[in-house]
């Protein structure tokens, strides 16, 4: 009993921790390129290509936020729908 | 100049056109030295007006004390409530404001929406360049913070090295929990309750008075036409005084004559409302708006009241209070007083105050007759010199007596005056305070009080001629006559009397012909209505015109102990009745008179001749009639003004028959 109090309790922290960072900072660096927006060559001379997997950023956008801004885009244009079909 | 050709047929008119216009307004004038150092522009009091008056200090000090105790006890008896209030809002409010100075310190707001923004649209190359923007701004404030909790760190040593006592921790504790609290409590629920349940009428707003003026319809079609004139709206006494003015033409008595209305319009009661003819001009309202309704408000203490008063009727003394509760004076010297009002107007008690001046002053003679034969001045009786009180013939003859002697006195004094003013000690040929003072002098004042005077009047119409003829000539001589009545129909008091008499009070009345009559014709459309009143309620309220500025007083009402000490102070600063009684004088028929100096074989005697002729058969009585009086006095028997023949002319005058007839008819009616 008290370890699934304990367990929600840190699922809670967690979850909110989370929540926070995609608001405050919704971008983390690219798992691919490690952030650096480009990807390591082989080859010292040759110029290294970006990366596609973030634009050529180095960051991408946390899942959650992704989430979120879906969520939100789909509201949105419900709520566009609806008026325009009123 | 236009010229307008218009042409007919054959002929040609030339029409001038009218010249309009042209400058009527002088050139503005440049400002001298002259106009500047001749400024007399009203400078705005260094004392605020709340604090100018001892009484008014005493009452703000009282209000402070009662209201400061009230509220110490009343939140003593809820702390418990309080304290469990703190201890849930504190940690609420220690959490808000340091996430409040972290998010600061992080620039969290900084282009906050912005970064969201970009966050929305998937666009990290913007979030990055906004991001580096706000690290930017938040490098300085961590520097700000720490230097904060530095100093903070600071003190706290400081304080422990200097050896702050116990106390002072617990102090500085207690305050920042009741800071966090108060950061923590949420908008609208404060963690003190409100001591008073309903909101009390605390203040008066700009917006509230020209509402209220607009809603009165009196022609203020926008708010924005009144004007406030500096210093604007101030508290004055305890109350609030808006003075403004009213645009155009519109007269100030227009807001006066609706003072329900504006009662109404600011949701107050009527006796709380006080309007009044501001002091620039007929357009300008001075509306005095008191913190309470007077009737709840109490009264200032008397100046009289105090234990080492003495008054003088040579100098302004308080006898009532204004709606401001300020005191309002009078010098009772050259003055006559009526007092109008209905039964239960504090008619007597007002009566009374003059008295309470008169009696204070030791030099003063008092007589005083009540008709009412309820005893209202019984305790005064020993400072009297004359006391009568009842409505019986004695009472009534005595009354009658007070007026003959004065009279008769008047006549007396105008020798002593004569005589004084000879030997230069009555410049202006009237009772000087000197002279009221010097033993011996025969010109000490006195203080005639005739109350409900009606009755005297029309038990004995002669006394109200007497009456007429002593309000004349007594001011100047140190005789003052107090007429207090409840009907002042020409029946019961005549007008002349009214008319000779300069400072009425109007207490109570039942209608506005009642009002006019005390307080004279027009009086009611000026504004100066005694009708708001209500007997009982507001008795001692009444409007006053003749003594300064026209207006409300209400008169002191000292209880009766305080009365009894002000009696016990009169008779102590006297040590002996001041004056003596009057002699019985016998009551004198006009009509008898009349026919008594006809003398054998007239036919008539023209008024002038006739009040001579009066006036050496009883001098007592007679002395100072004058023909028009004698004609007003015996035209109530019926005597008409006719036609005398003297030698070759005709002179008005009574007529023989007409006496006998007037002198059969009464025997008549006695019959
Ligand atoms: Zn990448």
């Amino acid at each position: 009993m008290r370890g699934t109090i304990t367990a929600t309790g840190i699922l809670l922290v967690v979850l909110l921790a989370y929540a926070g960072s995609c608001i405050i900072r919704p971008f983390r660096d690219c798992w691919l390129c490690d952030g650096r927006g480009h990807h390591r060559s082989k080859r010292k001379s040759k110029l290294s290509r970006p990366c596609r997997w973030c634009k050529a950023s180095g960051k991408r956008l946390r899942f959650g936020r992704r989430l979120w801004n879906r969520v939100r885009r789909v509201h949105r244009d419900a709520a566009a729908g609806a008026r325009i079909a009123r | 100049m236009t010229t307008l050709p218009i042409e007919y047929d054959d002929e040609r008119h030339v029409i001038e056109a009218d010249k309009v216009g042209g400058a009527v307004d002088p050139a503005d004038r440049r400002t001298t030295f002259a106009d500047v150092v001749t400024r007399t522009d009203a400078r705005r009091p260094i004392v605020p007006a709340a604090l100018r008056n001892p009484d008014a200090r005493r009452a703000l000090v009282r209000w402070s004390a009662g209201y400061g105790g009230h509220t110490a006890l009343y939140h003593l008896t809820r702390s418990p409530k309080y304290a469990a209030k703190v201890a849930v809002y504190a940690p609420r409010g220690a959490w808000r404001v340091s996430a409040s100075v972290i998010w600061w310190a992080v620039g969290g707001r900084e282009n906050f929406q912005l970064r969201q923004e970009a966050a929305s649209k998937n666009d990290p190359h913007t979030w990055q360049q906004l991001d580096r923007r706000r690290e930017k701004a938040s490098a300085a404030r961590w520097w700000v913070v720490g230097a904060g909790l530095v100093l903070l760190l600071a003190v706290v040593v400081g304080a422990g090295l200097a050896g702050m006592p116990p106390v002072g921790w617990y102090a500085a504790v207690v305050g920042l929990v009741l800071l966090a609290a108060h950061y923590g409590r949420p908008a609208d629920r404060p963690i003190v309750d409100r001591v008073t349940t309903k909101a009390a009428f605390t203040k008066l707003t700009g917006e509230m008075v020209r509402a209220a003026v607009v809603a009165l319809g009196i022609g203020v079609k926008e708010p924005g036409q009144i004007t406030f004139p500096p210093p604007g709206i101030h508290k004055d006494g305890p109350g609030w005084l808006a003075r403004f003015n009213l645009p155009g033409a519109i007269v100030a008595t227009k807001v006066l004559e609706s003072r329900d209305g504006l009662a109404a319009a600011l949701r107050l009661p009527v006796d709380q409302v006080w309007p009044e003819v501001g002091p620039d001009h007929p357009g300008q309202v001075d509306l005095w708006v008191g913190y309470q309704p007077s009737s709840k408000m109490g009264q200032p203490r008397w100046a009289l009241a105090g234990d080492t008063a003495r008054t003088s009727i040579f100098e302004p003394q308080p006898f009532g209070t204004d709606a401001r509760q300020r005191p309002v004076s009078t010098v009772l010297f050259e003055r006559n007083v009526l007092i109008g009002g209905q039964p239960g107007s504090g008619k007597s008690y007002a009566a009374r105050t003059l008295a309470t001046i008169a009696a204070l002053d030791p030099t003063c003679e008092l007589k005083i007759a009540e008709f009412k034969g309820t005893g209202d001045f019984l305790d005064m009786a020993p400072l009297c010199s004359t006391y009568a009180c009842g409505v019986d013939d004695e009472a009534l003859s005595t009354g009658r007596d007070v007026i003959a002697w004065a009279l008769a006195e008047c006549e007396r004094r105008g020798e002593r005056i004569k005589r004084a003013r000879e030997r230069g000690e009555a410049p202006l040929g009237k009772v000087t305070p000197e002279l009221a003072a010097k033993r011996g002098s025969g010109l000490h004042p006195v203080f005639i009080l005739l109350d409900e005077v009606h009755e005297l009047f029309l038990a004995y119409p002669d006394a109200a001629d007497m009456a007429e003829r002593v309000a004349k000539r007594g001011r100047a001589l140190g005789i003052i006559l107090v007429l207090a009545t409840q009907i002042a129909d020409r029946d019961s008091v005549p007008p002349n009397i009214t008319r000779c008499v300069v400072t009425r009070w109007c207490l109570s009345v039942g209608g506005q012909v009642e009002n006019d009559m005390i307080l004279g014709t027009g009086a009611y459309k000026r504004g100066l209505t005694a009708t708001v009143y209500q007997p009982g309620v507001d008795a001692g309220w009444g409007v006053i015109t003749g003594n300064g500025k026209a207006g409300s007083v209400r008169s002191f009402f000292p209880d009766p102990k305080t009365a009894a000490a002000i009696v016990a102070r009169a008779a102590q600063l006297r040590g002996q009745v001041i004056g003596e009684d009057v002699e019985r004088v016998e009551a004198r028929d006009m009509l008898a008179d009349a026919r008594a100096v006809l003398r054998p074989g007239e036919a008539g005697v023209p008024w002038a001749v006739l009040a001579e002729r009066l006036a050496e058969l009883a001098p007592d009585m007679y002395t100072g009639i004058t023909a028009d009086m004698v004609r007003e006095s015996l035209a109530r028997y019926g005597v008409d003004s006719m036609d005398v023949k003297v030698g070759r002319k005709n002179l008005k005058g009574a007529r023989r028959t007409s006496l006998e007839a007037a002198q059969q008819r009464r025997e008549i009616e006695a019959e």
